[in-house]
């Protein structure tokens, strides 16, 4: 597709009469919207695990998130595309623990208002810090030559990386993240602790380490994100503004500390912002705030934030 | 404890600081000794004293009924584009329907203008958010709220000229005549409107409605069981709240003479967080000093690197983490034990906020602070 | 206390009970802390609720305080229905109640905090800024109950600097400040020293006159003094219903307890 440059934008086009739709271009932006909406989860989940099992909101996650993609710019001339993926996203899950042992762990006796105060102020100084080191222009990345342009389905062409690719991948990494909150002791303790830290505490688990590792997880969640999508969008400063208030959307549109709810937000929100661009673009970037105003006066927890916590 | 007599009550009266400050300003703000700039700038006094009624509004919300409004700016942007609109015309088509309006230079109508916008969309906010939310849901959904605004007046060109925005907006006349237009009878303009309604705001938290703003925030569950309709109050709040942002937004635009979309941006709203928390917020004077600091801050690392944000944070981090009471709790604590007990124990002060506030994370419930016997 | 004329309109007596419950039940994700209790509670004295840890009696407070609502089932105060009223209105019809957890203004002054609680009477009606003439009777009623709770003396020190038996008798001015025909007390005892302990329950006799006190209390010793009738709960129903002697003598209830002791 022909996107460059910022998230979400639209087609170069003028506003179309609804008649003038085309199957192709309502494809076009339904899987575009599946490929965002499927970023959109895998950085929103990483939030809402924190958020659920500690309490705390990250706003520095968008920050996490942009970290992710330059780093993958920076690696991918050093090491490769794939290893600078991973690299990125390993980076970024232990700058998070740090971030949670140094920063955030003084704040968990005040109310979970100073944790938020705390990570926007971080955010400001992260955002800087990127501006100095790779400047006020926007970086792109390429995908290595061996990986297909686009792929042949039903007679239309989708981009390979970014609608093939990146979607599969994904529906792995949830897959992944689901069977180790929900098969793994680890897991257990943080669904656990999701519903009831005193009780968890009680058990004699070490609450300490279980929040720095679940806080790098997140993180390790943003950035992997974040180095997933360097190929596809225009890396720059900005992009971490951009994507945390849509983030928070998610969270509250699926619901507070919910696994679904995440996936579900993402993809509605991702879909439905993609399909705003044929409509009304002047509207996009207002779809995810329009829905989760819509969400909040019929369900105000959110689609799955009643009960059943990462379930 | 004896009540303090008269005499000491007055001297210590915020309102009279307030006055001390804002006469202060033209000469201090923005100068540096050492560097030879002995004179302030006024522009910069300006810029201080709009933004200090803008954050005192904010924390109306924050520091007397704890609840953290991370969207404010809208308020600010819509009676900063109410203004520009009224004093430039406009003519725009919604619906097929033309609105149309040609130039105008009452200020007071622009003022009533902004009022009148940013009182209609907090009263409709407060009515879909404050039944459903506190706590950081809160300050999500208000952040997530102000983007619809900042999204507007960024995309609705025809209107509001787009990522430009509003250019040339002439300075009011006063009676008539054509005084405002220099910059330091505009300083003064500004400084007496935005005194006086902070001696409104004054008035409202020295109220019993503003007693029982503080009892909100102390503990939402004991207000409720004394019988305080404790959401009709928390709504209230936040309209009052949107009212103060509303005017230093139409004071921003006479100001600048232009606006554009970043006045409702999150770095906006972000930047009154931060001056409440810096100058003390649940203090009266508190975001008046943090506003203050905030421009010297900006202005002496500015020029120093054009990273200067990240100083900022730096700054406003140290405060969250070591000293949450600000620039106030500091002066308080030299009053109560004195500059050498605080030197000597430096990072060792009352904490602020224990966590009183346990509503937070289960916004909907009526109250997770009691505990149910045979829940868990 | 001298009590004044209710300063809250009080509905009609004569009914005879001063809350009656129908089917009560409240459900937590599968657990069922309050099981259909239907009871009348009469009007007037010391009306105790006894039973082991889980039996339901601080969740039954909670539905009559309008903390929770009831999964099921209506209740009813003198002869008006209060099922789906939220807890503010329920306040100001004279429901007054304390909490288990101290629950006061932490970080407001000891007058503050009683004033507030004096001035909710007037809440609603000129709540924005009141005559002074009604500023001066607040000050004064707030002045009496500072003096009943014994905390005159105290009235500038900022109230989580109190000690814990201070708090609770000042979470007990809090309840009775706007003079209120029905208190619930949810174990206000917990943590007091026996000094503490005498002077709070000779604080609740004395401004039981003339009210109808619900408690909810483990000091049993202290139960069987002061209760008009004792109200026993055990797995969120009712298990039986006495004087404090009859109750002494209920062999259900002796097996209950012994049962948990054993």
């Amino acid at each position: 597709m022909r996107r460059t440059e910022g998230l979400p934008s639209y087609p170069r086009r003028e506003r179309l009469p609804a008649i003038h739709l085309t199957l192709a271009q309502l494809t076009d932006q339904l899987v575009n919207g599946i490929t965002l909406g499927m970023l959109y989860i895998l950085v929103a989940l990483g939030l809402n695990i924190i958020l659920g099992l500690m309490g705390v909101i990250n706003f520095s996650h968008g920050s996490f998130f942009m970290l992710g993609a330059y780093l993958m710019y920076q690696f991918n001339g050093l090491i490769g595309f794939w290893p600078a993926i991973l690299l990125a996203a390993v980076l970024v899950g232990l700058l998070g623990m740090a971030f949670e042992s140094v920063l955030v762990r003084p704040l968990y006796r005040r109310i979970p208002e100073y944790t938020l105060l705390l990570t926007f102020g971080t955010a400001l100084i992260f955002a800087q810090i990127v501006r100095r080191v790779w400047g006020d222009d926007a970086v792109r990345v390429d995908t290595p030559p061996y990986i297909p342009d686009s792929i042949n389905i039903a007679g239309l062409a989708f981009p390979f990386y970014k609608d093939v690719f990146l979607v599969l991948l994904t529906v792995v990494i949830l897959a992944g993240v689901w069977l180790l909150l929900n098969k793994t002791n680890i897991g257990i303790i943080i669904r656990a602790g999701t519903r009831d830290a005193e009780m968890v505490k009680i058990l004699g688990i070490n609450m300490p380490l279980m929040f720095t590792v679940v806080f790098g997880l997140g993180s390790l969640m943003a950035g992997l994100a974040g180095a997933l999508a360097a190929p596809i969008y225009a890396i720059q400063p900005s992009l971490a503004s951009e994507w945390i208030v849509l983030t928070f959307v998610i969270v509250i549109v699926g619901g507070i500390g919910s696994f679904w709810g995440a996936i579900v937000g993402g993809l509605l929100i991702g879909i439905l912002t993609s399909l705003m661009a044929l409509l009304w673009p002047p509207a996009v970037e207002m779809t995810g705030y329009f829905i989760m105003g819509i969400i909040l006066l019929v369900r105000p927890r959110g689609l799955f934030g009643v009960e059943g916590l990462f379930e | 404890m004896t009540p303090p007599n008269r005499a000491r009550r007055l001297l210590l009266h915020p309102l009279l600081w307030t006055a001390l400050l804002f006469l202060a300003l033209p000469w201090t703000a923005g100068s540096d000794p050492f560097h030879g700039q002995w004179s302030g700038f006024v522009g910069i006094a300006t810029t201080m004293v709009i933004f200090a009624l803008f954050a005192s509004g904010f924390n109306l919300l924050f520091g007397h009924v704890g609840e953290l409004s991370f969207g404010h700016a809208m308020f600010f942007t819509l009676g900063a584009y109410a203004t520009a609109l009224y004093a430039n015309g406009f003519n725009v088509t919604v619906l097929g329907a033309v609105l149309a309006h040609g130039k105008g230079d009452n200020m007071l109508v622009a003022l009533a203008l902004s009022l009148l916008l940013a009182l209609l969309w907090a009263w409709l906010l407060a009515r879909i958010i404050i039944p459903r939310s506190s706590g950081i849901y809160f300050s999500m959904i208000t952040l997530a709220f102000a983007q619809i605004v900042f999204f507007t007046t960024y995309r609705w060109s025809d209107l509001t000229g787009g990522e430009d925005g509003l250019q040339n907006v002439a300075r009011p006349t006063l009676f008539g005549a054509d005084v405002l237009r220099d910059s330091d009878h505009f300083y003064w303009f500004a400084a007496l409107c935005v005194f006086v309604a902070l001696c409104v705001l004054y008035w409202i938290l020295a109220s019993p409605f503003g007693s029982v703003l503080h009892a909100i925030r102390e503990n939402k569950q004991r207000a409720r069981f004394l019988g305080y309709d404790v959401d009709k109050y928390r709504v209230n709040a936040f309209v009052l709240s949107a009212v103060f942002p509303a005017i230093a937004g139409w004071l921003w635009t006479y100001f600048q003479q232009a606006i554009n979309p970043d006045a409702g941006s999150v770095e906006y709203s972000g930047n009154v967080v931060m001056m409440s928390l810096l100058g003390g917020m649940q203090t009266f004077m508190g975001p008046l000093l943090g506003a203050s600091v905030y421009y010297e801050l900006q202005n002496e690392v500015s020029q120093a690197t054009k990273y200067w944000e990240a100083w900022i944070g730096v700054v406003f981090v140290v405060f969250v983490l070591a000293g949450p009471r600000g620039i106030m709790g500091i002066i308080d604590d030299v009053r109560t034990n004195g500059v050498a007990a605080i030197l000597r124990n430096p990072f060792k002060r009352e904490e602020p906020v224990e966590p009183t506030f346990d509503e937070a994370l289960k916004p909907l419930d009526e109250s997770p602070a009691v505990s149910e016997t045979g829940v868990r | 206390m001298s009590a004044p004329a209710p300063a809250v309109p009080v509905p009609a007596a004569g009914t005879g009970y001063i809350f009656k419950t129908s089917g009560l039940t409240r459900r937590f994700s599968g657990f069922t802390a309050v099981n259909d209790v239907s009871i009348e509670i009469p009007e007037g004295g010391v009306r105790t609720i006894i039973g082991p840890n889980g039996a339901g009696k601080t969740t039954f407070f909670n539905l009559l305080s309008g903390l929770l609502p009831p999964s099921e089932g209506r209740m009813w105060f003198r002869d008006r229905e209060i099922t789906g009223l939220p807890a503010y209105q329920r306040a100001r019809l004279g429901i007054a109640r304390s909490f288990q957890i101290t629950n006061i203004f932490g970080r407001l002054t000891v007058y503050e905090n009683v004033r507030l609680a004096v001035q909710a009477v007037h809440d609603g009606k000129a709540n924005f800024f009141l005559p002074t003439a009604r500023m001066g009777k607040l000050a004064e009623r707030t002045e009496r109950v500072l003096h009943d709770i014994g905390l005159w003396d105290a009235r500038d020190t900022r109230a989580e600097n109190l000690s814990h038996g201070d708090q609770r008798r000042l979470e007990i001015g809090l309840v009775i400040a706007r003079d209120p025909p029905v208190l619930l007390l949810d174990e206000p005892l917990a943590g007091m020293s026996p000094t503490e302990t005498h002077e709070t329950v000779e604080l609740i006799t004395r401004i039981s006159p003339g009210r109808t006190i619900l408690l909810v209390e483990h000091d049993i010793d202290v139960v069987m003094t002061i209760s008009t009738t004792i109200t026993v709960f055990q797995t969120g129903g009712v298990l039986a219903v006495g004087t404090p002697t009859e109750i002494r003598a209920n062999e259900a209830v002796q097996r209950a307890y012994l049962g948990e002791i054993a």
